[in-house]
């Protein structure tokens, strides 16, 4: 088993090739494109390329708050901005990359519509490089800088619909050589990588930033799985598709013991079925649409049967062609067809043994490409060549997207100049460069004293960047992890707010100028959150006043008049009493003086 | 090293194959096998072994040629339309085969398309000269009873349209310019559609020249702008052609054509008056203009086509300097704001202006304001005022309508 991983991260600020925010939402102008498949550099149409042309769609597009003439393929590319080049720097050199000697930007042909300009731009940093693992090196292939495709919102038939507020959003994305063991090191890997890009401070963030493709392959070919929304999902996807090239190799095992199989020509079946109480295929006949079936031998029981999917399979090709709700033998009955209509069919298809059949509603014109893209993808399962692209699903399983792409489908982006990258550059930019996740961890427990769980919280919650500049205000491990980790999360909940990393630092500055202990550093951050006092003037709170030894001897006296006090409970009691923060030790000292003096 | 060759090679310490793109002298190019570039310093990289050159550029042009009962010829002259993207070194250079469009044209099979290269210039750089060339090529074809579309950079594509749109005196079909904004490497250009509609164009009714460009940014409509009242209104935009002033003649849309009634229709000879007389100018008045500055331009040409502010005006300045010019140099008036005609009747300036000699052109477009000169002052000098003053080819309009 040989397993890759893609990696894509965005990154925050200003889009790649404009000068619009990564941040933005979808307003209401829409605009409508086609895409015509071209040349790529050497000269082919390639072939993914070809395939997503052949269903002739139309792509329509949202503009939103973040877009501009350049994400609408009105205006040529800017220049990418030096931050978003200098980070991809930076995590290249995290990841012992060998910078490029200049960042030559390509266009990349994707015409399923996720780009207005019908290519995605993209360049190498950083080539060469490794990430260590529990498990050995992890060799990198390569580190780019790319622009991020637009959000698909719908698709009904022949349209799909844009958003373009994540067109053009800086993603890094960093390839892996095939060097990971098993789906448990794949997420150990991933996380590595992910804690060396969140570490740049750079990272977008947000639900959607990171996405993962997968390249998985046990020997029937390399399979690209894209768009892994969840890391925890890499396990499952990776079950899946070892469960689903295993029955794939079962099914074609029987086929070729039956004695191999084909797809007969579609046959329109329309007449046959124009009395029948099927719901769907009425539907189908009301948009003027025609019933076909074509004949596949030797598959019946192999298409929907306990692990058996080739029906699946088939419908996936459908599915890409904008052909909904194909139908199979193995699931017939069914869809409100009578076994009357079942046998009509069956005896006008000549249908014996071993025999099934698919039924497809569609437009007559599209059902010869439809039948040679079903041939192409039989061909290739039976004789399992399973190399092609796959679309990963929220619950962990893979559909078919289209053939692999090679190569060919770049070609320079010409609107964009050589970016040259100097040593001067690279120099500057090696005190930034983070460090890995085991130096990391090993700097939380040796020099600040946190237990392993303590430091992987902090490392997990992406807060060790956060951590670092804190501590240099607050020389108060503890107490900082504790309001990052627990106490900040609680009172942003409790009051609805959000803070910045700019606010939560001046509290800590506070902290330290005005030497309060724990209690009074989450009380001011509380006071703080909860709106009661402005930055300026929370130094000053009244609730933040210490008592003097005279008041808090007063408190205490009356609290010792009303119920039993021991040493044990007087600081418990001392909080519900009072607002004002005291030094428990000097509590402490007091009410022994008392007792003692009683 | 070849182009195209394959190549074993070093790069700071790693050794990688690829194919050998280009040397410029300081940085080679090369493609890697995962399809991107790599640019580097040639003190960076070591060439390791070279292997034979087995590559073979294919072309993936569909083999079958239609030949439909519509005749129709392509002159190629240049500019991103009639230009394709060398792949591998990323150079523009002319298209030599227009056959892909047999890939997109959606109904080709009505069709006989063929190419003629009559130029390969930059349309920044074309001249009366180029013209001339590109109305005898058309009337040649319009002759053969075949339909033309000429392949043309967007930049002046408004200043070739005029002037075809003059030296044809009679039309017995439509001569159609188009362009594109996006070079046609790209999935997303617009010149598929540009093309499909302007192919579809020549069979219609119409009997000028026209632009025929996207109506919008969408790939939905194409419109067809009357030659002498087109512009190019923006940089980059798809839609950067509009018909200013008027509607535009005709529109395509999915397969149908649909023409506007004052489209003037195809007349039953070709009459082609091929001169030009280039002694004509443009100045575009500017607040503070000096007077020197105006005289130098100015002098020795036997008309100037002037862009002024509002209504038509100048600074007092230059009013001077065209009272003393207008013995030997015809002065026109027409409007930087383009939209809308010059008035000399309403503010003193303007009445100035008439006293010192200039000729108001309405609503007249400055750039066709100029051929038109170019045009007159070669075939028909002894009535230069009164025929710039005339409608000839819908170049001026009397009326102005609020809504369309
Ligand atoms: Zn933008």
């Amino acid at each position: 088993m040989k397993i890759g991983l893609e990696i894509h991260f965005q990154l925050k600020g200003v889009k790649l090739f404009c000068s619009c925010s990564t941040e933005g939402e979808k307003s209401n102008y829409l605009f409508k494109r086609k895409m015509t498949p071209t040349m790529s550099e050497m000269g082919h149409i390639d072939r993914a390329a070809r395939y997503e042309n052949i269903r002739n769609r139309d792509f329509n597009y949202y503009t939103s708050t973040n877009s501009c003439l350049v994400d609408a393929d009105e205006e040529p590319p800017h220049m990418p901005d030096d931050s978003n080049i200098n980070t991809a720097i930076i995590v290249s050199m995290a990841l012992h990359c060998k910078i490029v000697d200049y960042v030559s930007f390509m266009r990349k042909i994707v015409i399923d519509g996720s780009n207005t300009s019908g290519f995605q731009r993209t360049g190498i940093v950083g080539l060469n490089g490794y990430v260590e693992t529990s498990q050995g090196r992890v060799r990198i292939s390569t580190v780019t800088l790319e622009e991020d495709a637009s959000r698909k919102i719908s698709e009904s038939g022949k349209n799909a619909f844009y958003s373009l507020d994540r067109l053009g959003i800086p993603l890094i994305e960093i390839s892996t050589e095939p060097d990971i063991k098993d789906e448990n090191h794949a997420i150990e890997t991933a996380r590595k990588i992910g804690f060396i890009v969140m570490s740049t401070g750079k990272f977008r963030g947000e639900v959607d930033s990171i996405r993962q493709d997968v390249n998985f392959s046990m020997g029937y070919g390399r399979v690209e799985i894209k768009g892994v929304s969840k890391l925890s999902l890499i396990k499952d996807t990776i079950k899946y598709e070892i469960q689903r090239q295993k029955s794939l190799a079962d099914i074609s095992g029987i086929i070729k013991a039956r004695g191999g199989t084909e797809i007969t020509d579609f046959m329109d079946i329309t007449h046959i079925l124009k009395d029948t109480d099927s719901k769907i295929i009425k539907a189908g006949l009301n948009k003027n649409k025609k019933v076909f079936c074509a004949k596949i031998n030797n598959a019946r029981g192999l298409l929907k049967n306990g692990n058996y999917r080739l029906g699946r399979e088939l419908a996936d090709v459908a599915k890409n062609m904008g052909i909904g709700g194909m139908m199979h033998s193995d699931e017939l009955p069914g869809y409100g067809l009578t076994d009357n209509d079942v046998n009509n069919i069956n005896n006008f298809m000549g249908i014996e043994n071993n025999d099934a059949i698919i039924m497809v509603i569609t437009d007559p014109e599209i059902i010869t490409a439809f039948k040679s893209e079903l041939d192409e993808r039989l061909k290739n399962l039976m004789s399992m060549n399973l190399a092609e692209t796959r679309a990963a699903t929220e619950d962990g399983e893979t559909r078919f997207l289209r053939p692999l792409s090679g190569g060919e489908r770049m070609y320079p982006e010409t609107d964009i100049g050589l970016i040259e990258i100097p040593l001067k550059r690279l120099n500057s930019l090696e005190g930034l460069v983070p460090e890995s996740m085991e130096d990391a961890l090993n700097n939380l427990k040796n020099n600040y004293g946190f237990s392993q769980t303590e430091a992987m919280g902090i490392i997990n919650n992406n807060l060790y960047g956060d951590f670092k500049d804190y501590i240099k205000v607050l020389n108060e491990p503890k107490i900082i992890s504790r309001i990052i980790l627990q106490k900040l999360p609680e009172y942003e909940k409790k009051y609805n707010k959000k803070l910045s990393g700019d606010e939560l630092m001046e509290i800590f500055t506070m902290a330290n100028e005005n030497k309060w202990g724990r209690d009074s550093v989450e009380k001011a951050l509380e006071l703080y959150v909860s709106g009661k006092y402005p930055l300026k003037i929370l130094a000053n709170a009244e609730e933040l006043k210490p008592l003097d030894a005279g008041r808090l001897r007063e408190i205490i006296i009356e609290l010792m008049r009303t119920q039993e006090i021991t040493e044990k409970n007087l600081i418990y009691l001392l909080k519900n009493k009072t607002k004002s923060s005291f030094d428990a030790r000097d509590a402490i000292k007091i009410f022994e003086n008392i007792k003692n003096n009683s | 090293m070849k182009t195209g060759e394959k190549i074993d090679f070093e790069y700071k310490g790693d050794s990688y194959s690829g194919i050998f793109i280009k040397n410029d002298g300081k940085i080679t190019t090369i493609k890697l096998s995962n399809g991107y570039n790599i640019s580097a310093l040639n003190e960076n990289i070591k060439i390791l072994r070279e292997y034979e050159n087995n590559y073979v550029a294919q072309d993936n042009i569909r083999e079958i040629k239609i030949n439909g009962k519509n005749e129709v010829y392509i002159l190629t002259t240049g500019g991103t339309i009639g230009s394709s993207v060398d792949y591998r070194t990323g150079a523009v250079k002319p298209v030599r085969d227009i056959s892909y469009i047999y890939n997109f044209v959606n109904n080709i099979s009505e069709f006989n398309v063929k190419q003629i290269n009559v130029a390969n210039i930059l349309s920044e750089n074309v001249n009366s000269k180029y013209w001339i060339e590109y109305a005898r090529r058309a009337r040649d074809v319009l002759n053969k009873n075949a339909g033309v579309v000429i392949f043309h950079g967007t930049d002046t594509m408004q200043h070739t349209a005029s002037a075809l749109s003059f030296m044809f005196e009679k039309l017995t079909g439509p001569i159609i310019l188009t362009g594109s904004q996006r070079s046609s490497d790209r999935p997303s250009s617009d010149a598929f559609i540009n093309i499909e509609a302007s192919i579809n164009f020549t069979k219609s009714d119409i009997g000028e020249v026209g632009i025929v460009m996207h109506s919008d940014t969408s790939d939905g409509t194409v419109s067809f702008h009357r030659g002498v009242r087109a512009r190019k209104m923006h940089t980059s935009r798809r839609d950067a052609f509009q018909s200013i002033g008027i509607r535009p003649l005709a529109t395509y849309t999915d397969g149908r054509v649909s023409v506007n009634n004052n489209a003037m229709k195809r007349q039953d000879e070709n009459i082609l008056n091929d001169k030009m007389d280039d002694s004509v100018s443009i100045i575009y008045f500017y607040p503070g203009m000096p007077e020197e500055d105006f005289i130098n331009i100015a002098a020795n040409k036997k008309a100037v086509i002037i862009m002024g502010t509002g209504l038509g005006h100048v600074s007092d300045n230059i009013i001077n300097a065209i009272k003393r010019l207008s013995k030997d140099t015809y002065f026109f008036m027409t409007s930087q704001c383009l939209y809308g005609s010059v008035n000399l009747n309403v503010y003193s300036t303007g009445r100035y202006l008439l006293d010192a000699g200039v000729i108001p052109l309405g609503d007249m477009l400055p750039e066709t304001a100029m051929v038109k000169a170019m045009f007159l002052l070669a075939n028909y000098p002894d009535n230069l005022v009164k025929l710039m003053k005339s409608n000839l080819r819908g170049e001026l309009n009397s009326r102005r309508i609020l809504e369309w």
